[in-house]
């Protein structure tokens, strides 16, 4: 049989994932999970795909092609050193590439694809991308929805219907999109988006005002330097990858310039709380598409069973208090959310193929995981609240810190109190432990607040490792206390099963051997009204035994025994 | 008178229709003649009057040894026809009388006999009742033995299979341990190797500023306004108070040994630098952060390397990222 991949095809990153044995994998060419959809002819007149062409885009802008994903369905010509090419063509390198990717995982052919596409996308957008899929040498079982392809890689498709709102917020794009699935039948009812925006402006802000800080601290701009700057734009992208786990992100770049002979290094620390400044206009910008998409489906944010969030930057914090604010309730984020759509796209190729798919499973959190404070609010203290670190649903493992302070000038001691549930007030929640953190020198000024950083570790075993550390000293306390973990993998489970199924059989053993055999015994009964007595005595064998009416069982036991002989 | 006599009397009176005999005549003759032979060889030549209850006992034996059983009823019924005749003649009394008792003590017996038989027959049908019933018990206690054997085989043979499956399971994950602790430690080493890059980049920034620092490094900026706690720790004071320029080119070349060091460190893993200046530009090595045009210079020539490339084998571990000549 032939298989059928599903691919995600990106604006700047492109995908294949396939589903084996029920289980959807993201295919992978050697480590390289995403192949940046960049096609490029080298300076000797070879195709380069992928990591290669775009290592030559600044060189060759005239050979390289980036993005080709905006001109599908135009009239765009791509020009390869001396050629032009359609976007189709183009696009079909690529897709030839995560072709020879699966074959190569696979080991066998691969001719069909499903393709996602955005929900956006016109009919002869979609037509150009199936072309681009034909040129490659893959059959298009089916183009599809990108927010569809996220539903169905969170089995959304299984059961009653569901409205659902997709959130993608990529390294480029944006769009949010409200799909509806009623037993199999899946209609996006609105997309709205914003073709730039994404990941790579985040990265530019933190960029920018690095460069700022650098300005008015040494008078040098780095505008002009350009290794300077593509190291800060590795920093920026580092430290914001980071600020998504951690109050604080550090960016220390040692000789990063010079200023006539002294060398200048930059060493700063982020606060998510300025980062969350720097980008919060943006953010708050996806909002305004939420209200347009929900406008345009004629919908109320309650009218939304789940809300899915897709692509890189929905890991950012603040995306997702943003999303929950505006629908008051939680989004999922459970699979990653770079591979959910390609994930999305093997699901639909294994119903296709009509093969059997388990939903994506993956280890999460099941309760929220976090400590009790004290807030202040309109100048009153509300004590017993409960701070979360880790939300429910959290993939693990994972490691989640937060920032606290003192809550009086002279306090010198903080009790961390570890709980782990959903309850607003601490208490209510149940109390995993706690510990104490002191020797907390006094504040020097009011500006010294103190940083209390409580750090949290879970692992797969479902231990949580708890950490407080006076920020910036090497003063610190650990806790490490048992937390509930859900899902057990497939192994596990399946030991599970066997060894269950086992213990039925010892318990039961000799019922369901008489059964079994009163069955086939039944099956040979010629006369269809000593096969329904046989049956009426079937059943109520089978009642008490379910019932576990031991008298009565052994009563109709010793019965069925002697109708058995008899008729043996 | 001769019991030949007599036979011949009643033959002929049984001739003449006078006596009803239950046998053919050529029969009956023939036995009588047998009886006659029997009692002259008691007591030769025999009258009718020696006729006793023993001497037709012994015929009536003798008759059975040899016909081998009874003696035919018809015997019996002559002969006992032949004594009425002699009664009713009365020529003899005695043969009869001697033998219809002992007919009768036969017939008792015979009767007991029957009976015994009957009681001995009821037996054994309540024998033969009971030892079906056993035999039905057993069989079903066979069946039921059996139904639980096929329970307990059935059982092992679930846990045979689950035994199997684990020993497969278990045998697939030592061989696979093997090739992934070596994979493992690659990966690990190279992990490390990866958290070690920035280390390595920032003593190659140092050296390449330095080298550019016309022979002299100033002090340090930190020193003093340090505000990191391990840097008030670790910062030289004298170094800090020191602040005249010092010669360059010996930190230089000690900074370097420390590079070497860790690339020697690198190698013992597989990891190499890829080669960038004066090579030409590569897409499957080197990363373009920009292009120069130069005269003189053959274009794809590298010019500066901005990010040391490394490898380990065919395996990019980060591409190198150069300025290009146009």
């Amino acid at each position: 049989m032939t298989k059928i991949v599903g691919i995600d095809f990106g604006t700047t990153n492109s995908e294949v994932a396939i589903v084996i044995d029920g289980k959807p994998h993201l295919i992978t060419d050697g480590k390289q999970r995403l192949i940046p959809s960049v096609v490029g002819l080298s300076p000797e007149g070879e195709l380069l795909v992928g990591q290669a062409a775009k290592n030559q885009y600044i060189l060759h802008p005239e050979r390289t092609v980036k993005s080709i994903k905006r001109k599908m369905g135009t009239d765009f010509r791509a020009r390869l050193g001396d050629k032009e090419y359609s976007p189709q063509e183009i696009a079909a390198v690529i897709l030839k590439k995560l072709k020879t990717m699966a074959e190569k995982f696979l080991g066998e052919k691969v001719e069909k694809a499903v393709i996602t596409v955005p929900a956006y996308f016109s009919d002869a957008q979609r037509q150009a991308t199936k072309d681009a899929g034909e040129i490659a040498g893959l059959e298009v079982a089916r183009i599809i929805n990108e927010p569809t392809a996220a539903a169905l890689a969170y089995g959304i498709d299984r059961g009653e219907a569901h409205t659902v709102l997709v959130y993608d917020l990529g390294g480029g794009t944006f769009d949010v999109s409200i799909v509806e699935l009623n037993s199999g039948v899946i209609e996006v009812k609105a997309s709205h988006g914003n073709n730039h925006l994404g990941g790579d402006d985040f990265d530019q802000k933190i960029m920018d005002s690095l460069v700022e800080a650098f300005e008015s601290k040494h008078a040098v701009n780095l505008r002009e330097n350009l290794k300077a700057l593509a190291r800060l734009n590795k920093a920026a992208e580092r430290a914001k990858i980071r600020l998504s786990d951690h109050p604080f992100a550090e960016i220390v770049e040692e000789f990063l310039a010079k200023k006539a002979s002294t060398p200048l290094h930059l060493k700063q620390e982020l606060g998510r709380n300025h980062f969350n400044d720097m980008i919060g206009k943006l953010i708050e910008s996806t909002g305004e598409s939420i209200d347009r998409a929900l406008k345009d489906a004629e919908l109320k944010p309650a009218d939304i069973d789940k809300i899915l969030l897709v692509g890189g930057s929905t890991r950012i914090p603040l995306v997702r208090e943003i999303v929950m604010e505006k629908m008051a309730q939680e989004p999922h984020a459970e699979i990653n959310p770079d591979e959910a759509v390609a994930l999305g796209a093997a699901v639909q190729a294994a119903i296709i193929a009509g093969e059997k798919v388990d939903a994506v499973l993956v280890d999460v959190t099941p309760y929220s995981l976090g400590i009790e404070v004290a807030e202040f609010m309109l100048d009153d203290i509300y004590a017993d609240r409960y701070s979360v670190i880790i939300p429910r649903n959290t993939v693990v493992p994972v490691t989640k810190s937060e920032v606290y302070y003192p809550m009086f000038p002279d306090q010198d001691q903080v009790r961390i109190k570890v709980y782990q549930g959903e309850h607003k007030t601490a208490s209510q929640n149940v109390l995993l432990g706690e510990f104490m953190i002191d020797k907390i020198p006094p504040a020097k000024d009011e500006d010294d607040s103190r940083d209390i950083v409580v750090q949290f570790d879970f692992d797969v075993n479902g231990i949580l490792n708890v950490n407080a550390t006076l920020k910036d000293t090497a003063n610190t306390k650990s806790l490490a206390v048992k937390a509930a973990r859900q899902r057990l993998s497939e192994d596990e489970k399946q030991d599970a099963k066997a060894a269950l199924g086992a213990m039925e059989i010892q318990a039961d053993d000799e019922i369901a051997v008489l059964l079994r055999r009163a069955e086939k015994m039944a099956a040979a009964l010629k006369d269809a009204r000593d096969r329904e007595e046989w049956q009426g005595m079937l059943t109520a064998l089978k009642t008490a035994h379910q019932k576990g009416e031991a008298e009565k069982l052994a009563e109709l036991r010793e019965k069925l025994l002697d109708k058995l002989y008899e008729l043996e | 008178m001769l019991l030949r006599e007599s036979i011949e009397l009643f033959l002929e009176q049984y001739h003449r229709g006078k006596a009803e005999l239950p046998a053919k005549p050529a029969k009956l003759r023939k036995e009588l003649k047998r009886f006659l032979r029997h009692c002259e060889a008691q007591s030769a030549p025999c009258q009718t009057a020696d006729l006793s209850g023993e001497i037709v006992a012994s015929y009536l034996s003798d008759r059975t040894r040899k016909a081998s059983g009874r003696p035919r009823k018809s015997t019996v019924l002559a002969l006992r026809v032949f004594f009425e005749f002699l009664r009713r003649e009365k020529l003899v009394e005695t043969a009869l009388a001697a033998f219809l008792p002992a007919h009768t003590a036969t017939k008792n017996k015979a009767d007991n006999l029957l009976h015994q038989l009957q009681a001995l027959e009821e037996n054994l049908l309540t024998e033969l009742n009971d030892l079906t019933k056993n035999v039905t018990r057993l069989g079903k206690e066979q069946y039921k033995v059996q139904t639980a054997i096929d329970a307990k085989q059935q059982r092992e043979a679930v846990f045979f299979e689950e035994l199997q499956r684990r020993l497969a399971r278990y045998e697939r994950l030592l061989e696979d341990l093997s090739g992934l602790k070596q994979e493992l430690t690659r990966q690990i080493s190279l992990e490390i190797i990866k958290d070690l890059l920035p280390v390595i980049d920032g003593l190659e920034n140092a050296i390449a500023l330095s080298a550019s620092l016309n022979g002299k490094i100033p002090a340090p900026v930190h020193a003093k306004t340090g505000k990191n706690f391990l840097r008030r720790f670790f910062a030289p004071r004298e170094l800090a108070e020191n602040a005249a320029p010092m010669d360059v080119q010996h930190w230089v070349a000690g900074m370097e040994i420390i590079r070497d060091r860790l690339l020697a460190l690198f190698k013992k893993s597989g990891v190499t630098p890829i080669p960038s200046l004066g090579e030409k530009f590569d897409p499957q090595l080197h990363l373009t952060v920009a292009g120069e045009s130069h005269n003189g210079i053959e274009p794809n020539a590298i010019l500066k390397e901005q990010l040391r490339g490394y490898r380990r084998g065919e395996e990019i571990v980060r591409f190198a990222e150069v300025v290009v000549a146009k």
